[in-house]
């Protein structure tokens, strides 16, 4: 399998933080790929920097081949990475359907679907099961619809990669099911999906691969069962075994 | 009222307006009319840039004055045609639009804000201090009126102000007025998808910096006479408040801020040394009853209530 995403020695430093220290990987094209670890790993860091949100200090990104350093946010999604927000992040003061239907003039996609950018986006809110609230102001939509809003907007930009921050969260448990389920469809389609969340079980199972990160550095990579036994994952998440109880 | 539709609104201010020469028998009423047309071009345009994208520029008075300015330059300097002072007053604010908004829309936070506000200022003290050129406090006068009669002049502002009104208007509800409001909405999640937010922002100042600049240079031929008043904050606020009084992100709201706010000033001329003190209370009242501006909430309801969105 071709690598999509290629990561190489991606570095960035806060002030004295090392929120993201040497990560490489690469990400194959079609397949669902997990970012495990607990709060402060530098998880929602690392798709700032593969976004262009931030510039990474060290370190290279190419999509297909192509290097993404200094590309600013705009021109990433142009190379076919969109990203959703940890917090939903709506256009206040705009109906459902705008908010979809801004992501819909993005430069690449206009080419494709020129003109008919409100068709577009009226179809995607259909895909994510919001067609009935298409006119109705954001200021008025609850948190999971807004959440559906988001991915609904990042698929408008033809993405090949989907960049999902805790997509689950703050969903109710009857939300969650239908929001896997949009996910796999998308991976049957053939976009490569890499998602941070927090929610374990719904999440390794979804996923091919899990990446696992804490403190800035990746420490295992592997299939979810692999990741699963993996010791430095195990003591990341649950803290180290006591040295005499665990003496056995 | 709510019978009336948006467009019977529009119909029944545009016969107002229209036939205003004919019932307004004081030629000083004519004038304050005049005065309310420039303002309104002024809020509307401020109200393109601040009002789409959010973006508050506390300065709209150095591209009025910019185009004044150049105007007065042009024709009592070089003995151009008033004509002439138009185009080039425009022009002129768009490269202070591109001074200012090159190296400061890139950054997020309150450096265009501030930007703003400092040229104005500035541009205010150099004015002065350059007075050899400029007239200094006094300023340049002399300026040849664009038409002589009255009534033409106020039809030639009412043309003016209609044409910029239906051209931002047309703008607003563009694609690009799309994009614009992406950006007062969530400007981050605007770049996530995929607009080029700076490119944006600086196009819509440009926008607005040209007709703001345009209606300085008519201002100027109206006056006769420019000064550095022309850049203070005072202009500047007064067309931000005209905005929010008439209701911010609307095109028509900016023109019913400018219209009630200048009529008003003029108004209450007839109560003397109180008049600051009623023009405030009003605004208080206004800002206080209706904090979503006195125009944009009844064009909205008309807009949800007519055609499909």
């Amino acid at each position: 399998m071709s690598a999509l995403l290629e990561v190489a020695g991606l570095r960035k430093q806060f002030g004295g933080l090392l929120a993201v220290k040497d990560a490489s990987f690469a990400l194959a094209a079609g397949t669902v790929t997990g970012i495990l670890g607990p709060n402060g790993a530098g998880k929602t860091t690392l798709f700032n920097l593969l976004t262009g949100f931030i510039r990474p200090d060290a370190g290279d990104i190419r999509m297909g081949g192509a290097s993404l350093r200094g590309l600013a946010p705009h021109r990433v999604v142009g190379c076919g990475i969109a990203r959703t927000f940890q917090i939903a992040r709506p256009f206040h003061q705009m109906t459902a359907l705008e908010n979809v239907a801004v992501a819909c003039l993005a430069p690449r996609v206009r080419r494709e679907h020129a003109g008919r950018y409100l068709e577009r986006a009226r179809a995607l809110l259909e895909q994510v099961g919001l067609a009935a609230k298409a006119d109705r102001s954001v200021d008025v939509l609850t948190y999971g619809d807004l959440r559906h809003i988001e991915i609904a907007r990042a698929l408008a930009v033809s993405p090949r990669l989907l960049l999902l921050d805790e997509p689950f969260a703050g969903l109710g448990a009857g939300e969650i099911q239908p929001l896997a389920g949009l996910i796999g469809q998308l991976r049957d389609r053939g976009i490569s999906i890499l998602i941070i969340e927090h929610k374990l079980r719904e999440m390794m199972r979804l996923v091919d691969r899990v990446i696992a990160m804490d403190f800035g550095e990746i420490i295992a990579e592997g299939s979810p069962a692999e990741i699963g036994r993996h010791p430095r994952v195990i003591e990341s998440y649950l803290g180290r075994e006591d040295p005499i109880d665990g003496a056995a | 009222m709510p019978r009336l539709g948006r467009w019977g609104i529009v119909t029944l201010a545009l016969a107002v307006l229209g036939t205003a020469p004919y019932w307004v028998t004081s030629s000083y009423l004519l004038g304050v009319l005049i005065l309310c047309n420039l303002y309104a071009v002024f809020a509307s345009s401020w109200d393109f840039m601040s009002g789409q994208t959010g973006r508050e520029n506390f300065g709209h008075a150095l591209f009025v004055g910019a185009g004044a300015y150049t105007a007065a330059f042009l024709n009592v300097r070089f003995g151009l045609s008033p004509w002439w002072s138009l185009p080039a007053g425009g022009l002129v604010a768009v490269l202070f639009g591109l001074g200012i908004g090159l190296p400061t829309l890139r950054l997020r936070g309150p450096y265009f804000a501030l930007a703003t506000l400092a040229a104005a200022t500035i541009m205010q003290r150099l004015t002065v201090i350059f007075w050899e050129q400029t007239g200094g406090e006094e300023g340049l006068s002399g300026l040849t009126p664009l038409l002589r009669s009255p009534a033409a002049s106020y039809y030639l502002s009412l043309g003016f102000m209609l044409a910029v009104a239906a051209i931002l208007v047309a703008l607003a509800s563009s694609r690009w007025g799309l994009l614009l409001r992406s950006i007062r909405g969530d400007e981050a999640a605007a770049q996530a998808a995929g607009v080029n937010t700076t490119l944006h922002k600086i196009g819509a100042l440009l926008v607005s910096a040209f007709f703001a600049g345009v209606g300085g240079a008519f201002y100027a031929h109206y006056q006769l006479q420019v000064g550095p008043t022309l850049f203070s904050v005072v202009v500047s606020i007064t067309v931000i408040i005209m905005s929010y009084v008439g209701g911010i992100g609307s095109v028509y709201g900016a023109v019913g801020g400018a219209f009630l706010l200048t009529l008003m000033t003029e108004l209450l001329r007839g109560v003397g040394q109180y008049r600051l003190l009623f023009y405030t209370l009003v605004l208080m009242a206004i800002l206080f009853f209706l904090p979503r501006g006195f125009i944009a909430p009844l064009v909205q309801r008309l807009r949800a209530g007519g055609s499909p969105s």
